[in-house]
């Protein structure tokens, strides 16, 4: 299971999707793996809708902007912290921090595609990574 | 026209899943460059909604493409979008599972771990920028956003709702005291 969610943070996706895609699978395969993620897929998906056709509804009001804003703000918030942490655990030495720097860079500044952007950084991050005197990248 | 929409949501989202490393916040920027700046299917005030919207409704964050598909071409464009996002992250998923699992312990697992670290962390600066760059975030906004960064990592177990809601108050009452200062 700790593996498994190890496993789901490396795995592009939404962690949740991912842990709970490798849960079902190794409880009941692949049926388990898709019962799984319908089953935590649904309501989210309707629950989501039916909160922004609310917010639809009164969206108009002034004092309403304001605070949608200062959710924005907070949500913002929640993300900053989550870089912050990657960053302090992750992008520890040079090599690392100039990959960040490259991928916001590419990202957030210029709008590169960000597969293609990825297919050349990831491995060449991950070469970088790889354990000094193990198998060469 | 009709029947492209939902291709296009799909080739907007499908490559965004597979780039979501460290989930949905990693994603912001090219889904807010993409449907914005790009295809102008939404405006930067429609998506800062969307991206609230997501945040406090329960589910993951990446419900803002369940929204975004909405928004285009009503419940289909949403089932649509959503899929495109969560199908193929999941099927790499189910895969990386498998060989994970069959090489447990290998060397090549803490080099992936570590290499893909960084990259996830340049991601979500990324998005934070696009956010804050739509919403035209002025002081108010940035301040907001690092108190409660901070505030979570002092104490990492406040519950992310009461931050919503203390970043709600804040702006709420901002804008309540202006009214009342020009009200007259």
């Amino acid at each position: 299971m700790l593996s498994g969610i190890a496993l789901s943070q490396i795995v592009p996706g939404a962690n949740v999707t991912n842990t709970c895609v490798y849960v079902g699978n190794r409880l009941r395969g692949l049926p388990g793996a898709v019962a799984a993620l319908v089953g935590l897929m649904t309501v989210p998906f309707w629950a989501t809708i039916v909160v922004y056709s609310l917010w639809d509804q009164i969206s108009s009001v002034p004092l309403l902007q304001a605070v949608v804003d200062g959710v924005a703000a907070s949500a913002v918030g929640l993300n900053l912290r989550l870089a912050y942490v990657g960053a302090r655990r992750s992008a520890r030495r040079l090599t690392s921090f100039a990959i960040m720097l490259a991928t916001f860079t590419a990202i957030g500044l210029l709008h590169w595609p960000i597969l293609p952007v990825l297919f050349v950084l990831a491995p060449l991050s991950i070469a970088l990574a790889w354990p000094r005197g193990g198998v060469d990248a | 026209m009709r029947e492209n929409i939902y291709l296009s949501l799909a080739l907007v989202m499908a490559p965004l899943s597979l780039a979501a490393i460290g989930g949905a916040p990693s994603i912001f920027a090219p889904m807010q460059h993409e449907t914005v700046d790009i295809y102008h299917w939404l405006t930067a005030r429609e998506f800062v909604e969307i991206f609230a919207v997501a945040k406090f409704a329960p589910g993951p964050g990446a419900m803002v493409s369940t929204l975004i598909g909405y928004k285009v071409a009503g419940w289909l464009g949403a089932l649509v979008s959503t899929l495109a996002l969560f199908l193929p992250s999941s099927l790499l998923c189910l895969a990386v599972t498998q060989a994970w699992n069959r090489h447990r312990g290998k060397l090549w697992h803490k080099a992936v771990e570590d290499g893909l670290g960084p990259i996830a962390a340049g991601l979500m600066f990324a998005g934070v920028l696009a956010i804050f760059r739509l919403a035209e975030a002025g002081p108010l906004s940035w301040l907001v956003a690092i108190v409660v960064a901070v505030i979570l990592s002092l104490r990492s177990k406040v519950h992310p709702f009461a931050l919503l809601a203390l970043g709600a108050a804040v702006f709420a009452g901002v804008w309540l005291s202006g009214f009342q200062a020009t009200g007259f």
